[in-house]
């Protein structure tokens, strides 16, 4: 999950975040949902907690501006 | 509470940092939305697809309109178009009209908003018996529904919970095959609680028969409390074990409803109900009398009519209880239940779809051969592990042609149990003739352990039967006259461990070569021995299948299709009770596998059953691990 994330660093346009969720979700999302179910629903409790997570931490200052 | 609305914000902008398909997921779990502070505006979609709008719009005009009735109100959908709310009172109900120029849609689907909550509680109850929804989830949805103000995800909720239901997913199904679009989800739920809701909640029996003294029994008392033709109706697509039918017995029966659902089932009925209402109706004729036409119009459709059709409907609801069971299989939604619980369901629910395609008029023969295929290695392999725990059932058992000897034994058994309740001399001749045939024709099938019977115990044998085996053994020759009595009869009976070990002692004396055998015989003997081992729980014999399996390797074509030896070798590793052993057993013969010259077909096919294999038990990959990585540079060389 964290290496599907990371991706995003190298992502520069909406085109490109566009074109790189199409492919996650065809040849990830959708591949692990059909073949390993438990695995796709441990992926999205996974998803859930990072997200509960990284929201509770207070941002710093210069982001909390913007 | 803003340190909640902060934490909600920045949950909104995280989820945009993942595909749409995440962020729907995420956002369509309620419970994850509530404790978030995070509130979801859905899209709600009216029936028959008319057209779709905001939610808290809609919701919000759906008020108005119950509080204001005849009062026009607007509302614009998602492609801009205007339409004009209002509500009615007709035949003391209250309808939503929705009227777009010269098109108007009456809905009685909202009743739900009505700001009346005596009314909507009377209505609620009204349907939730109607749905036949458990006692307690009716007391949970009446007391929420009591509160004046109901949020909107709680409705959705309640929608969701109604359409969890078999009525709700036959309804569901029947839309789908109109349009004639649906997703596999779309055909085989992916929720529990779906599935106790048509066979009840397990709880510990160990078996069929306990299940249905025990778990069962309360689940019958439960359905039976609301509607009786409803309850009757999901009753009878649980018909796939006559204990069941004896269970059903115990019910207070209303005479005409019975009487009504037999008329009905005698032309709309799937195989299943069909079935279970013989088996029904032969116990209760002292009690209904009226029943017995009717019965032997039921009967005559298994017995006497050898029609093109009944074969189609065998072929189908063979085809759907594969695509079901495959499904759940690949789903795990019955990860950690007994065998015989999930093939209940699966069963149960193949027969829900089998009586929506005959009621919407499907192409029973397409529909078969179109589902057939989709799901079968996921059922295949399933079954064969099933084994483990319930050796008695063989995959291949589910073959429409074994289907129809299992209704014809459940059919003769009925009726021996039953015989001097029968007037008709018509139906007991019916009867006694196709006994006649059983004999002279020597259908083994019709006394094979049904899908539910895997872990029942089998007969004791007769001496009559103990002579016939003593006496092929003694012979001391590995032929297929000293096996196959044997192997034959380990179906059906308790068979002495004693024989067993002289067979495999037979075996290993002969140097492991089968006398009197042509060699393209010997997959048959073999796997044959297999189902011996695994009936017996013969861990010895078993390993003598392993050194057969070598010296018939060519005959058996394993370069190009070792996956028909590889089910021979699962068959036989249900000898192993003990978890590791039997992980190792299937470990040791794949590994034998992956190292043999296989054909390009030959890998592409073992790669796709280990595929299946490690998805339904993920602890092979710790014995067979190696084999995979040889077999995927194999696949991709």
């Amino acid at each position: 999950m964290k290496a599907l994330i990371l991706k995003l660093e190298n992502i520069k346009t909406e085109n490109d975040k566009k074109l790189y969720f199409q492919w996650v979700e065809e040849y990830v999302i959708e591949p692990l949902k059909i073949d390993n179910p438990l695995n796709y629903e441990k992926f999205l409790i996974s998803i859930k907690k990072l997200i509960v997570n990284v929201s509770k931490k207070q941002l710093p200052p210069e982001v909390e501006d913007k | 509470m803003d340190r909640v609305k902060d934490q909600s914000i920045g949950i909104i902008l995280l989820l945009d940092l993942f595909p749409q398909k995440i962020q729907s997921e995420i956002l369509n779990d309620h419970k994850f939305c509530r404790e978030n502070g995070i509130v979801a505006d859905t899209l709600i979609e009216l029936p028959n697809r008319i057209s779709r709008f905001q939610r808290s719009k809609l919701y919000k005009i759906l008020k108005k309109c119950f509080l204001n009735q005849d009062e026009c109100f607007l509302l614009t959908d998602k492609n801009n178009v205007e339409w004009k709310l209002s509500s009615r009172c007709i035949k003391s109900k209250i309808i939503i009209e929705m009227k777009q120029d010269s098109t108007i849609y009456n809905l009685d689907c909202f009743w739900i908003l009505n700001p009346c909550v005596d009314e909507r509680i009377k209505r609620l109850q009204k349907e939730c018996k109607s749905r036949l929804l458990p006692t307690r989830d009716i007391e949970k949805w009446t007391s929420t529904f009591s509160e004046n103000d109901i949020e909107d995800y709680v409705i959705n909720e309640f929608e969701e919970d109604l359409a969890n239901t078999p009525y709700g997913k036959s309804i569901e199904l029947m839309e789908a095959m109109k349009i004639g679009k649906s997703t596999y989800e779309s055909l085989v739920p992916q929720k529990l609680k779906y599935y106790e809701r048509l066979v009840g909640v397990y709880s510990h029996s160990e078996n069929i028969v306990e299940y249905t003294n025990n778990e069962l029994e309360q689940h019958l008392k439960e359905l039976f409390s609301n509607s009786y033709y409803s309850a009757l109706s999901v009753t009878f697509l649980l018909s796939s074990h006559t204990s069941i039918l004896t269970a059903l017995k115990q019910i207070t029966h209303n005479k005409q409803e019975l009487l009504k659902y037999y008329d009905w089932a005698i032309i709309n009925g799937d195989l299943i109900s069909q079935i279970g209402l013989i088996e029904f109706g032969f116990q209760l004729l002292n009690e209904y009398p009226e029943i017995e036409p009717k019965l032997e119009k039921l009967v005559n459709i298994f017995l006497n009519e050898e029609t093109k059709l009944q074969k189609i409907k065998l072929q189908l609801l063979s085809a759907l209880i594969v695509f079901v069971e495959g499904e759940l299989s690949q789903t795990k939604v019955f990860n950690g239940f007994p065998p015989f619980y999930r093939k209940l369901a699966s069963i149960s629910h193949a027969s829900l779809i089998f009586r929506c395609a005959l009621k919407n008029h499907v192409k029973l023969k397409e529909f078969a051969d179109n589902i057939i295929d989709i799901r079968k290695l996921n059922y295949y392999c399933q079954s064969l592990v099933d084994m483990k725990l319930e050796p008695r059932w063989h995959p291949e058992y589910l073959e429409h042609n074994q289907l129809k000897n299992e209704f014809l034994g459940r059919i003769i058994n009925s009726f021996d149990r039953n015989k001097d309740k029968i007037k008709s001399e018509s139906l007991k001749n019916l009867l006694k003739i196709n006994i006649q045939k059983v004999q002279n024709e020597n259908l083994s099938g019709v006394f094979l352990p049904g899908p539910l019977e895997g872990n029942l115990e089998p007969l004791k044998l007769s001496t009559e039967l103990i002579g016939i085996i003593e006496a092929n053994l003694a012979t001391g020759e590995s032929s297929p006259k000293s096996l196959l009595p044997l192997i034959n009869l380990a179906s059906f009976r308790c068979i002495d461990e004693k024989y067993i070990s002289k067979i495999s002692k037979i075996l290993r004396e002969a140097k492991h070569i089968l006398a009197d055998t042509e060699n393209d015989k010997a997959p048959y003997i073999l796997d044959g021995l297999a189902k011996l081992a695994a009936l017996t729980r013969s861990t010895e014999l078993s390993e003598e299948v392993i050194i057969l399996s070598r010296r018939y390797r060519y005959y058996l074509n394993v370069n190009e299709c070792p996956e028909q030896i590889l089910a021979t070798y699962i068959t036989s590793a249900a000898a192993f009770e003990d978890h590791e052993e039997w992980l190792m057993y299937i470990g040791n013969c794949i590994n034998e596998l992956a190292y043999l010259p296989l054909t390009k077909n030959g890998i592409n096919s073992l790669f796709a059953w280990l595929k299946v294999l490690v998805l339904i038990e993920p602890k092979l990959r710790c014995t067979c691990g190696k084999a995979i990585e040889i077999i995927k540079v194999l696949k991709r060389s």
